[in-house]
């Protein structure tokens, strides 16, 4: 039968604990450090700094972004006397898609007239052709 | 210095900082070892400990010294040590019987724990307690306060942690019985 456990044994109640060396030594200073503790101050410049780095950042990105659309847009060689808005619609109100039609060049419904010296000449010159107009 | 003495010199214009100084100085290794016997790990208690000195530097001023010194910073101690036991508790969702478990392991893995087999049994079977009820052992068998004192700090009856502590003590000797 085991033996009945007696707590009250003086070997019991030792503290069978230990502590990392200096510990106490260090403790005050470390108590002291944490409630006296002052943050630096900090300047107003590096409160701003950051603010203003992602300030310009969006300024660069922007005028980039500005620069490549100006420069290689198709619309960027457009003359200058639309941009006034006034200007721009005296303009599309006086134009239509009839005054940029030019019966001269349109292949389409130009009808060559030809000159009757010319038709003669031509039968002349091939009389095979004399014949064939002749046969009924 | 008694603590009336180092009261006031706390009270006394520029001197706080060094009352308090030796306050820390008297008090820390009572108290370290409190915290210690109930989070076991180290870091915890000395956690623990250095928000027990800074809570009592923020409510110093107001001391009216209706308690001692001593029962006072063991109160606060004591109530640092519950809030972050059930802290631990809940975040960890265990019930007590895991927690208590936990705790066997960290002290286990403790390089901190110098004792015999006899002395690690005992600390397991203190660690299976109620929390309230290893607070008032550990007071009461390794701290050797006198049931008033206990009383002043927990705001309990004497007559109330005096079945405590008998209750703890059996339950403690029958655990060892079986650990051993």
């Amino acid at each position: 039968m085991k033996e009945k456990i007696n707590i009250d044994h003086p070997e019991l109640r030792k503290n069978p604990f230990t502590v990392p060396e200096n510990y106490f030594e260090n403790l005050a200073k470390e108590v002291d450090e944490r409630i006296f503790y002052v943050a630096p101050k900090v300047g107003w410049w590096s409160v701003i700094k950051p603010q203003l780095a992602l300030v310009s950042s969006f300024c660069i990105i922007f005028l980039m972004g500005y620069c490549a659309i100006t420069l290689f847009s198709p619309d960027s060689a457009k003359d200058n006397s639309l941009q006034n808005p006034n200007q721009l619609e005296e303009y599309l109100l006086s134009s239509s898609s009839l005054d940029f039609y030019d019966d001269e060049i349109d292949s389409l419904t130009t009808i060559k007239k030809i000159d009757p010296d010319q038709i003669v000449e031509y039968l002349r010159a091939d009389a095979s052709l004399v014949y064939l107009a002749s046969i009924k | 210095m008694d603590d009336k003495d180092l009261l006031i010199l706390f009270r006394e214009e520029g001197k706080e900082r060094y009352a308090f100084d030796l306050i820390v100085r008297k008090y820390s290794e009572r108290l370290y070892w409190h915290i210690k016997k109930m989070v076991i790990s180290h870091d915890d208690a000395n956690d623990l400990l250095q928000n027990t000195f800074i809570k009592a530097w923020n409510a110093l001023p107001e001391f009216r010294e209706e308690s001692k010194l001593f029962t006072w910073l063991y109160r606060i101690a004591t109530n640092e040590v519950l809030t972050f036991l059930k802290k631990k508790q809940l975040r960890s969702f265990l019930s007590l019987t895991d927690y208590s478990k936990q705790l066997e392991n960290v002290l286990e893995a403790d390089p901190y724990f110098n004792g015999d087999k006899t002395q690690k049994a005992l600390q397991k079977a203190i660690l299976n307690l109620p929390e309230k009820q290893r607070i008032v052992f550990n007071m009461r068998y390794f701290d050797e306060l006198k049931y008033e004192e206990i009383s002043e700090i927990l705001g309990t009856s004497v007559g109330a942690l005096k079945a405590s502590y008998h209750h703890a003590s059996k339950k403690i000797e029958d655990a060892m019985q079986k650990l051993i």
